[in-house]
């Protein structure tokens, strides 16, 4: 209820607003919440749209000319609630699968996710994986290597996080705006209004946002 | 039309005087004289104090002298005339009124100056409404009272004070026939018009009353159940005070019942008549306690008067005038019950002599005036309302809820204690809004003065009348809400099934006569509700040709929709019973928030008044878009008694919903009443989708889940339900992942009561708001004991797995699938849309639990679904561009506007194939003998076999000349030339 088409309307001047639908995957505890949480929070609160709680969050990331929304999809993570996953998927432009590096069988998990993401989700989705509580670097059990390895893999963004310290949580954000196909068929309803602009070329552009901190 | 109309609504306060029928009763109100409306008071208690309270409230509007009799009784007259509003708003409103006389607005349904104000609305009004219910709008138009009220108010003032007979005949010759008929009908009895039939029926019988109930919808409701009680005896006279206390609006009519009552209630009327006063006041508070729901013992009340705000502010706009004429025959019989209820909490009050006592019984009374409403009306007007009301109900529900999403940010803070009353402000407009406020506060002062002793009571009483002049709209939506919340009060009966008993008791303890009215009046409830589902069925099916049915029906459905707002703050106000100063507390905060909202509403009223014209003309038969309308109606409920998908046939609702808004969002008929500077095209979009909701949806979301629950049944998705409900109760919050704390009981039965209001909510859109509520309720409950912790859907979907196996799973499956494929597809839903996901996938997981634990997956087409339903939901916003009057033609058979049927063609259909389906539908034993024209400027241009309609149509539409055309199905001349395409055009 809170987004309603209007609010997408082209903005002044040549800012154009995406919408995308972004998932977020992993087992329980992993931190899915939290790193949105750090992302959300950490942006100005003008970007920011007031929820309900906080299983569905919506923020934008400004990109040059383009601001970027996100509505963010929580899922539950425990394994008796992995039915309902594809409710969620479907239909998302992108995922995030977090994992928790202190915890290998998340690990486990996250590449489950990824296989039944490029299985069943819409075939453009953009996966990012994230390492999280990359703070707890002592008891790390999942390799930085091994993970990027896969990642590359698969054709994956990757990036360890930290949602405690907020390392690297807005660059995922921002990284996967990046990928996000802005005038693409993907996003019909949004089609007509992201017509013509394409900021796939423009990675550093983008980086220099008004959102990025 | 104004002149009778005006004349119907005075009449209708001789009605509340028919209403006695015994001649005693009209012996008593004879000799009240201008006391007369007093002596309605005295009726109940006995004591002129209570009337003379009341006359106070329209006098200061009028004349300021409550001691003018004939002034007094022209106020009352003059706000019989507008009566469908001011009964209504009668209990809030006469506080209101005292406060805001200031406002203009206020006094346009009280005072005669008012009625002048109004009369340009009424007028205005009843010119859209006449077509289908010429005489119900007549009536309505009550606001012509404005104009000739001083005359027919002296007249009348005259009359009730000297006699019920004299008030008939001044009544019946102010007004128009049919009103004096009613009134004559409780002595000579015979009219012709359908609300005197439905006044001398319910006095005489149960059966007419239901008729008047359908016609009268919101205000009908109260009405009807007076009516029963008042027909039956003289006891009911009791039950219009209370209705007056809790009824601004219906006070005026609950005098003249009471003083016709008077003679059998005399002896309870006497001791009671200081109650009496402090019940008024306590209505009165009530009323403007609307916002503190804990005053009122049971939760039901309150949110009656919340809904009753809401449900008033929408039907001013669309349907005061409407409800105006047929309440004011009506009213009087709704009061009647509602009297009963003050009755009896009055007589306990008397009997109750302690201050204390007194105070309780003040806040009792309240409750118990609104748990009359529900016990007493709502057993019977619920089953009879709830049908008609949903159609007529439903443009003034769209009303309120546009007002209540512009206002929803401010009151959910609110939400959890009194989230309905702020809405119901903000719906009244801020008008009613700085009236509530007043209101409250001399709600509040009632109660102190209550608290103190009868003498306070009478100054009250004196301010109250006073006051009572300027609230019209509210009155009518209060009158709704009562309507609802007593309909709200039968669906939800644990919250109201503990205030009717014990309301009962207490009438039966002091007194015997009000018990025996309130049966009475029960069962003619029930018997009306039968007779208003018929109405209701009919008005479905062929509004135009029943007008007063098609009126009274709106009305309902306005009162539906506010009983679902109030539903949901009912609980909190009835499991709280705070303190006065608390209850002033809140009064004052939803006061605040209610004159926001009313600032508001005030640039939201042009947004409204666009959605109530095209309500309107969904309702003109004279319309093309009216016809395409009820034709879909008719269509729709064909198509779904074959359906066996629920999902295909919502989809086909959606779908037929999706091209009418195309039609009318390029159709000259929009045009003409839309200023394009005013409105994007998005605004216009979202107004033409309320407008829809109100006279599509609103309509068909009875049969729509009758007909969902049909197929859920023979596909076992209830018993899967139902069964695995009960293994999901008995399962530990361990196993189903619960890691944080889960709702309590008394959050618990915030969120039952959130979904009950989404369930009774016709719009796809409003349900989804209270969704949110509910979600936002879970949420709260896991931040206890873990305050400024964000949970996740980690945290979240397992408790809202907890949450749902506590609640009605069957009505929240219903719900989800009308919100998931009735949403306006171009919508973004955004949040909506992911906890109507989550919820979908909870109550799936639910109904596959055993299957899961053991597969751990969900089937493949549970899988699908979600996915699909996006696919439809982006591909439907494509098609919606595409799709428009395009696909439909509507053809009228031989002649216009005998036998209209709408086609659903193809851009590619041929005449050939149109003239198959009409020779079909139009039931033609010769076919080859008919052609298809086009009717355009009085010319008939016969079509050839190979032309394509729609493409004519289109050129038709697309004629800088605005062409009217019609296509017809008629007998063919040899000598016609046959057009492949209008090229002259």
């Amino acid at each position: 209820m809170a987004s309603r088409g209007s609010t997408r309307a082209n903005g002044v001047g040549q800012t154009k607003i995406c919408q995308f639908k972004l998932v977020l995957l992993g087992d329980m505890a992993v931190g899915k919440s939290s790193l949105v949480l750090r992302f959300v929070k950490g942006q100005f609160d003008e970007f920011q749209e007031t929820t309900i709680g906080a299983a569905f969050l919506a923020q934008s990331v400004c990109l040059d000319d383009t601001t970027v929304k996100f509505e963010i999809w929580d899922t539950a993570g425990q394994e008796r609630y992995h039915s309902l996953a594809p409710m969620y998927y479907r239909g998302a432009q992108a995922a995030i699968v977090v994992f928790d590096i202190t915890k290998p069988e998340t690990f486990d998990r996250a590449k489950a996710w990824v296989k039944e993401l490029q299985r069943q989700a819409s075939p453009n989705i953009v996966i990012a994986l994230a390492g999280n509580k990359s703070d707890l670097a002592e008891k790390r059990m999942v390799e930085f290597e091994e993970a990027q390895a896969y990642a590359e893999d698969t054709s994956l963004l990757f990036m360890e996080t930290s949602a405690k310290t907020a390392m690297n949580v807005n660059e995922l954000f921002l990284a996967i705006a990046k990928k996000m196909p802005k005038s693409d068929a993907q996003n019909p309803t949004h089609a007509a209004r992201n017509r013509g602009v394409n900021l796939q070329g423009s990675d550093q552009q983008s980086r220099s946002g008004c959102c990025s901190n | 039309m104004s002149r009778e109309d005006i004349l119907q609504s005075p009449l209708r306060l001789p009605h509340v005087i028919s209403k006695a029928r015994t001649l005693k009763d009209l012996e008593t109100l004879s000799n009240l004289g201008s006391g007369f409306w007093d002596s309605s008071i005295r009726d109940k208690r006995g004591s002129l104090i209570s009337h003379a309270g009341k006359l106070p409230s329209c006098g200061p509007l009028r004349s300021g002298d409550p001691a003018d009799v004939q002034s007094d009784c022209a106020c009352e007259i003059e706000l019989l005339a507008g009566s469908g509003r001011l009964w209504f708003v009668n209990p809030i409103f006469i506080e209101q009124c005292g406060n805001a006389q200031t406002d203009d607005e206020i006094p346009l349904t009280n005072c005669v100056a008012k009625a002048d104000v109004q009369l340009p609305k009424v007028v205005y009004r009843r010119p859209p409404p006449p077509p289908p219910p010429l005489f119900h709008k007549p009536p309505l138009p009550s606001v012509p009272p404005s104009a000739p009220p001083p005359d027919y108010i002296h007249s009348h003032s005259h009359s009730p004070t000297l006699s019920s007979p004299k008030l008939v005949s001044s009544t019946s010759c102010s007004s128009e026939p049919s009103l004096i008929s009613p009134h004559t009908d409780s002595l000579p009895s015979s009219n012709e018009v359908p609300l005197h039939e439905s006044v001398s029926q319910r006095s005489a019988n149960n059966l007419p009353s239901d008729e008047l109930l359908t016609l009268n919808s919101a205000s009908e409701t109260s009405r009807a159940d007076v009516a029963p009680s008042s027909p039956p005896s003289s006891s009911p006279s009791v039950e219009p005070l209370t209705l007056c206390g809790s009824d601004d609006p219906s006070s005026a009519d609950a005098k003249p019942l009471e003083s016709e009552f008077s003679p059998t209630s005399t002896p309870n009327s006497e001791t009671s008549s200081p109650e009496c006063k402090t019940d008024l006041c306590p209505s009165l508070s009530a009323a403007s306690t609307l916002n503190q729901p804990e005053n009122s013992a049971k939760v039901s009340p309150n949110i009656e008067r919340t809904s009753n705000i809401e449900g008033s502010s929408n039907i001013e706009e669309l349907s005061i005038i409407e409800e105006s004429s047929n309440f004011t025959g009506f009213s009087n019989i709704g009061e009647s019950p509602n009297i009963e209820g003050s009755l009896v909490t009055e007589d306990h009050s008397i009997k109750k002599p302690s201050a204390e006592m007194r105070i309780s019984n003040s806040e009792e009374k309240k409750e118990t005036s609104e748990n009359d409403v529900h016990s007493g009306v709502s057993p019977i007007r619920t089953p009879v309302r709830a049908p008609p009301a949903v159609p007529k109900r439903r443009p003034s529900g769209k009303v309120p809820e546009n007002v209540s999403n512009v206002l929803s940010v401010k009151l959910d803070p609110q939400d959890k204690t009194s989230l309905s009353s702020p809405k119901s402000s903000s719906m009244a407009k801020v008008k009613p809004l700085v009236k509530h406020t007043e209101s409250h506060q001399e709600s509040n002062e009632e109660l102190q003065q209550k608290t103190v002793g009868s003498p306070g009571d009478q100054q009250k009483e004196s301010e109250d009348k006073k006051k009572t002049p300027p609230v019209p709209p509210p009155r009518v939506k209060k009158l709704s809400s009562k309507y609802n919340s007593t309909k709200a009060s039968q669906q939800k009966p644990d919250p109201k099934s503990p205030s009717e008993p014990k309301q009962s008791p207490r009438t039966e303890i002091h007194n015997n006569v009000g018990s025996v009215k309130i049966r009475d009046k029960k069962e003619r409830s029930k018997s009306l509700a039968s007779q208003e589902k018929k109405g209701s069925d009919s008005s479905l099916n062929s509004p135009t040709s029943e007008p007063n049915t098609p009126s009274s029906n709106p009305e309902l459905d306005s009162n539906s929709t506010s009983s679902a707002d109030e539903d949901s703050e009912r609980p909190t106000g009835a499991s709280l019973k705070k303190s006065h100063s608390f209850m002033l507390d809140r009064a004052k905060n939803r006061l605040s928030i209610v004159a926001i909202t009313n600032v508001f509403s005030a640039f939201m009223s042009a947004d409204r008044k666009l959605q109530k014209r095209i309500t309107e003309l969904a309702h003109d038969k004279d319309s093309y878009f009216g016809n395409l309308v009820q034709d879909y109606k008719a269509y729709s409920l064909e198509m779904m008694a074959k359906q066996s998908s629920s999902t295909e046939m919502l989809q086909e609702i959606r779908l037929m919903m999706t091209q009418l808004k195309s039609y009318l969002v390029q159709s000259t008929e929009l045009k003409s009443m839309v200023d394009y500077n005013l409105y994007t095209d998005d605004k216009i979009d979202a107004i033409v989708e309320a407008a829809l909701c109100k006279c599509v949806l609103k309509p068909l979301k009875s049969p729509i889940e009758c007909y969902l629950r049909e197929i859920h049944n023979k596909d076992g998705s209830m018993r899967l339900l139902t069964e695995n409900q009960l293994v999901i109760q008995d399962t530990t919050t361990t196993e189903l992942g619960v890691t944080t704390s889960v709702p309590d009981s008394s959050v618990m039965e915030k969120i039952i009561q959130k979904f009950v209001t989404m369930h009774k909510t016709y719009s796809p859109e409003k349900k989804i708001t209270y969704l949110l509520k509910a979600c936002k309720l879970i949420y709260d409950s896991m931040a206890t004991g873990n305050p400024g912790k964000h949970h996740g859907a980690d945290d979240f979907l397992p408790v809202l797995m907890y949450v749902l196996a506590r609640c009605d799973l069957v009505a929240l499956l219903l719900d989800v699938e009308y919100m998931m494929e009735l949403m306006d597809p171009s919508l973004q839903l955004g949040e909506g849309s992911y906890y109507l996901t989550t919820t979908y996938g909870a109550l799936e997981h639910i109904k596959n639990y055993d299957k899961i634990t053991v597969t751990r997956q969900l089937s493949l087409e549970v899988q699908d679904s979600i996915h699909r339903w996006e696919r439809r939901r982006t591909l439907n916003k494509a098609k919606l561009s595409r799709s428009s009057i395009q696909d439909f033609i509507t053809i009228s058979f031989e002649e216009l506007e005998v036998s209209t049927r709408t086609l659903a063609t193809k851009s590619e259909t041929r005449v050939a194939q149109v003239l198959q389906q009409c020779a079909e539908k139009f039931e033609v034993s010769d076919p080859q003998k008919y052609g298809l024209y086009v009717l355009i400027n009085e010319q008939y241009y016969r079509l050839a076999d190979d032309a394509l309609p729609q493409q004519v149509k289109a050129r038709l539409l697309k004629n800088e000349q605005k062409l009217v055309f019609h296509f017809l199905y008629k007998m063919a001349d040899e000598q016609d030339v046959l057009m492949k395409d209008l090229d002259f055009l």
